[in-house]
């Protein structure tokens, strides 16, 4: 499917039937604990050189829905599987959600599939996955593509490190991880609201730093972000590509500041959790 | 970002915000006082060095209706009065103070010289809609040498007239596959696509998944060069997401009629949907 040309891509699916809807996977009964492994594909035909995956809930309970993705390749049905790309998604209430193109690779002839870490117990989602192959390429340029991506900031939740700002307009910081174990080419800042309760209008700006502290140095300024008191929920919550070159063994921080827009706002209401999928 | 991008570090920078001890905010552009109106160019600010690619953030918040609406945002380069699209149409529906994408992750390929002006408007279905803008910068491109893209973005699907500020709407089949014409003749050739789709109007939704497939060819002839990408709804916000899809790489040679065949497991509501085609 999807081949189409010397220098074409193809895009295919993975394990989800439009037929029947989509695939569907229950997160554990314990929060923050992985559930079992999906398997998405049995065997891939060609090399993928990129996917997206997608996961939606049809829910209107207005919790906060931390979602910590893995997806792995090995043998998924005997348990022997190797994680490769950590995904960090969150949303309020239902919906659908994904879309972005991940440049990872996947193997020929190994099964695929993923896992799912919550801050929701025993909930149901629905999914599915679509991923890129390189069609005809026959003298591939010297592509880049990613083989892992890790998520950095608190590993015990399925989103990250917790933060409430002090004061308005007041630039802090938020230790992320105090020493990377892996080097960092590409990463995405993940964002979502820490608190299951009514939310007040803020605009947030962050940047992403590395350095000792009281020496940080900036790496990506400037990205921008809303908490609203509709939905609830920080929006975008997931911002990249970036491109960086971060050495093993950094000090990986986030720093900026949040405003609120209406009377009465407390600064509680504009608390974020923040992690970084950091990829190479 | 792929697949000729290289890996490196690449500057950042930004236009639109305004971050110091007593501000962080966007630039608020007004949409004009009659609906489906182009307003002038409200100046971001100038490039702190050579762009490359940029980042738009487009929200809505404090002061602004929560009800849902549609509006496209044109990005320009160039002097005031003179203004250059370098990215016309974005597509900026929302639902209950949302803009569009959760997931801000399409790096938008462009040239915009150091110390240039950059400006923007809005139009919308409604009046005097006022929307939160602004712009992160990205310096070196890395993107490979040997593939450079133009930077060109074209848009395919827009209904810009005055009634509408969206997207082609597009039908979908319950159990079967429903064509939708997109464009009949594509202006430029496209390396990569992006999907950008919302519902078409201020209606309640129900609970339901959809797969769509991308597809060219002449009437009835459509032959689909993807598998499909995914995207549903839920009742209760009346949202729908995914709502940007991309970037996708493909390969669709100028003159081509791009079209779109759309599904969903239930009962069916329209949606509206543009293509952009980077080249």
């Amino acid at each position: 499917m999807g081949d189409f040309g010397p220098f074409g891509w193809g895009a295919a699916n993975m394990g989800s039937d439009p037929n029947a809807g989509w695939g569907s996977k229950t997160t554990h009964a314990t929060a923050n604990t992985w559930s079992t492994w999906e398997r998405m594909d049995a065997v891939l035909d060609n090399e993928a050189n990129g996917f997206q995956f997608f996961i939606g809930h049809n829910n209107s309970t207005g919790a906060d829905r931390h979602l910590w993705i893995q997806i792995g390749c090995g043998d998924i049905s005997g348990g022997e599987i190797e994680p490769r790309f950590d995904l960090i998604y969150n949303f309020n209430n239902g919906r659908g959600y994904g879309g972005m193109t991940i440049p990872g690779q996947l193997p020929v002839g190994e099964e695929i599939g993923f896992r799912i870490r919550s801050n929701r117990t025993s909930e149901t989602f629905r999914w599915a996955a679509t991923y890129f192959n390189q069609g005809g390429f026959t003298s591939p340029p010297p592509h880049a593509f990613l083989s892992r991506i890790i998520k950095y900031g608190n590993p015990t939740v399925a989103i990250g490190v917790q933060h409430t700002w002090a004061a308005q307009n007041s630039d802090e910081v938020i230790l992320i991880d105090a020493d990377t174990d892996n080097p960092i080419k590409v990463m995405w800042l993940c964002v979502g609201a820490n608190l299951d309760d009514t939310k007040h209008d803020f605009w947030t700006n962050l940047n992403i730093s590395i350095g000792a502290s009281g020496q940080e140095e900036d790496i990506v300024k400037d990205i921008f972000m809303t908490v609203n008191d509709t939905t609830n929920e920080i929006l975008p919550a997931i911002h990249g590509p970036f491109f960086v070159n971060v050495p093993v063994g950094e000090r990986l921080t986030v720093h900026g500041q949040t405003e609120g827009l209406t009377g009465g706002d407390t600064l509680a209401n504009a608390g974020i959790d923040v992690c970084i999928m950091g990829g190479n | 970002m792929f697949p000729d991008f290289q890996f490196g570090h690449c500057e950042y920078g930004s236009v639109g915000i305004t971050i110091d001890g007593s501000n962080t905010l966007p630039t608020i552009i007004t949409s004009h006082a009659t609906p489906n109106t182009d307003d002038v160019y409200t100046t971001l600010g100038t490039a702190p060095f050579d762009v490359h690619a940029i980042r738009p953030f487009l929200l809505q918040n404090s002061g602004a209706s929560a009800s849902n609406s549609n509006g496209l945002v044109d990005i320009a380069r160039g002097a005031s009065t003179e203004e250059d699209d370098i990215f016309k149409s974005l597509k900026a529906g929302w639902h209950d103070k949302r803009y569009g994408p959760q997931a801000a992750c399409i790096w938008w390929p462009t040239h915009i010289k150091s110390g240039e002006r950059i400006s923007a408007r809005f139009r919308c279905e409604d009046a005097s809609i006022p929307l939160g803008i602004m712009l992160q910068l990205r310096g070196a491109s890395g993107f490979h040498e040997g593939l450079a893209i133009r930077g060109n973005i074209a848009a395919y699907g827009v209904v810009r007239d005055g009634s509408t500020s969206s997207g082609t709407v597009i039908a979908s089949g319950n159990g079967s596959y429903v064509v939708n014409l997109i464009d009949a003749d594509i202006d430029e050739e496209i390396k990569y696509m992006v999907i950008a789709l919302d519902f078409k109007d201020n209606t309640s939704q129900g609970d339901r998944q959809y797969a769509m497939r991308v597809m060219r060819g002449a009437s009835g002839q459509e032959e689909t060069f993807t598998d499909n990408f995914y995207h549903m709804q839920e009742s209760s916000g009346d949202q729908m997401g995914p709502l940007q899809m991309g970037p996708i790489p493909v390969s669709i040679p100028l003159g081509e009629r791009l079209s779109v065949e759309s599904r969903s497991g239930g009962s069916t509501q329209d949606y509206a949907l543009i293509i952009y085609g980077i080249s």
